[in-house]
């Protein structure tokens, strides 16, 4: 099981995709866990307000790696504004790996 | 013959170990839980302290003294720095007296925080502000510490915004452990106050109506000076920890800490399956033992807590109802044959099945029966956390049918 990231085009993409996780109600065997996280918020005011709101949709999986969806899967810097409780470490690891050069993985000799 | 002796299969919260929640009886293993959350979520220990339990690992609560077994659905604390109100995450109002670390919090360690108004000029206050769904269900709750006496009263408030401004403002009795909706709110709110030792966990729930999509969530050192209408004034420090913001939620669940980001803890899981020889199949009788059952949507009488088949046609055991009726026990034998709903949250219930049809006992009482004699199969026993939440005090099966007045005798509070 792994902890993923996913954007999609807009909440219609996501719906669609949303629908093929679920048989009679229930999630596939490889989901383990779904949170929308929806648009996430790019920039805010002196009061906390949103004044950027993203158009992409934002979804977080703990899952199975599922062929089909890893063209959604993204990368942001550990760990974006979401986690599930207990897998910082993994997601981290993980970024780190896919992402070898990113000045957060990077060691300072 | 002693109802331990009867039984053939006992779970009580015990013994544990990540992915496992040891039965009483048998002894040999044969109906011991398999148990997933995949997941760290938080408990209350023996001490009282609320702890960090790891993946996996079932919770044994302590909240109301003695050991259950906590099954929760997923959720999520939106409101990062969950612990620590000078981060710059709270968004600082009007100046007020921030002091960080200044008491013991429910956790055991020095990090609760203080809030202090000290003039009568403005509201000063902390603040976050997070994306909702239009018109959503939210449940949020502090803790705060427990006071001998206190000038004036603290509280907090969420505002809904982006279509039409509701705004519900809770005002916060440290003394004697009040939570009241003040009389300017344009959103009424199920508020309640929990004892957790030196501190009150106080929460409400509120769903907006008027198509909002930003909450701004905000803790006043001063809310109220008489304890039900807002007004400013300067008064003692109110002590403070472990914000939560539910999202999508009609009742709180656990603590679920925060910092940088927002937090999801999955639901729990405990189940066992090919267990037909622990269950009776045509007559038999079942046992729960529940605290604190709390569920919110209209079910589809699809059991999350119960003794069930493979194929899923078969079952006898709890799902939720509307709020008014979180407690709700179906028998379904090809048909439903017990469909029975009440407005309780602490419920001892056995069900005896055979010849005679089906009877359910809630609480001492003799609450619904089906003369419709049940052709069932049971192989699997489910604890889910799914869209229920509760404690479990126990679980057993017997294999033949108990008498009226040992029901009775069993399920009285």
């Amino acid at each position: 099981m792994k902890f993923l990231k996913f954007e999609f085009l807009n909440e219609a993409e996501w719906l669609t995709v949303k629908d093929s996780l679920y048989e009679d109600g229930a999630l596939i065997p490889e989901i383990t866990a779904i949170h929308e996280i929806g648009f996430i918020c790019l920039a805010t005011n002196e009061e906390g307000e949103c004044i950027d709101l993203g158009t992409k949709y934002a979804v977080d999986m703990l899952c199975e790696e599922i062929e089909w969806l890893c063209p959604f899967v993204v990368w942001p810097k550990p760990c974006g504004i979401h986690i599930f409780a207990g897998w910082e470490e993994a997601y981290t690891a993980e970024y780190c790996e896919i992402n070898p050069d990113s000045p957060y993985c990077v060691i300072p000799e | 013959m002693s109802t331990y002796d009867d039984a053939s299969l006992i779970y009580y919260p015990s013994g544990y170990k990540a992915s496992k929640a040891y039965s009483l009886k048998p002894t040999d293993g044969s109906g011991d839980l398999t148990f997933t959350r995949a997941s760290t979520a938080t408990r209350v220990n023996e001490s009282g302290l609320i702890e960090l339990v790891a993946t996996g690992v079932p919770r044994i609560d302590f909240t109301s003294g003695c050991g259950k077994l906590l099954l929760e659905p997923q959720r999520s604390n939106i409101l990062l720095q969950s612990e620590d109100i000078s981060s710059a995450s709270w968004i600082k109002n009007n100046s007020p007296v921030i002091t960080s670390n200044i008491a013991v919090s429910p956790d055991g360690t020095t990090s609760a925080d203080g809030i202090k108004s000290d003039t009568v000029a403005a509201f000063q206050t902390i603040s976050q502000v997070v994306s909702v769904s239009a018109n959503s269900t939210i449940t949020t709750s502090v803790f705060v510490k427990k006071e001998i006496s206190e000038t004036f009263f603290g509280g907090f408030a969420c505002i809904f915004s982006g279509g039409t401004t509701k705004i519900l403002r809770v005002v916060v009795n440290a003394v004697i452990g009040t939570a009241n909706v003040t009389t300017d709110s344009t959103l009424s709110a199920i508020t309640k106050v929990e004892d957790y030792g030196n501190y009150w966990r106080v929460s409400a729930t509120a769903t907006d109506n008027g198509s909002n999509t930003f909450l701004s969530y905000i803790y006043y050192g001063t809310l109220s000076t008489n304890g039900t209408t807002t007004a400013t004034g300067v008064g003692s420090v109110r002590t403070i920890w472990g914000f939560q913001l539910e999202a999508s939620s009609a009742y709180p669940t656990s603590y679920i800490p925060t910092t940088t980001t927002a937090v999801t803890r999955v639901a729990d899981s405990a189940s066992k399956t090919a267990i037909s020889s622990l269950i009776g199949q045509t007559q038999g009788t079942i046992f729960f033992d529940l605290n604190n059952v709390t569920g919110t949507v209209t079910g589809t009488g699809n059991p999350d807590i119960a003794f069930k088949n493979t194929a899923f046609n078969n079952w006898m055991g709890l799902t939720t109802n509307i709020f008014a009726n979180p407690f709700r026990f179906t028998f379904r034998s090809a048909t439903t044959l017990i469909d029975y709903s009440a407005n309780i949250t602490r419920a001892k219930v056995a069900c005896s099945y055979g010849a005679f049809g089906v009877k359910l006992f809630v609480n001492g009482a003799l609450v619904a029966s089906s003369v419709t004699i049940p052709t069932t199969t049971f192989d699997i026993l489910d604890l889910k956390g799914g869209i229920i939440k509760s404690e479990l005090n126990s679980v057993m099966s017997f294999l033949l049918p108990k008498s009226d007045s040992d029901l009775i005798a069993l399920t009285t509070l």
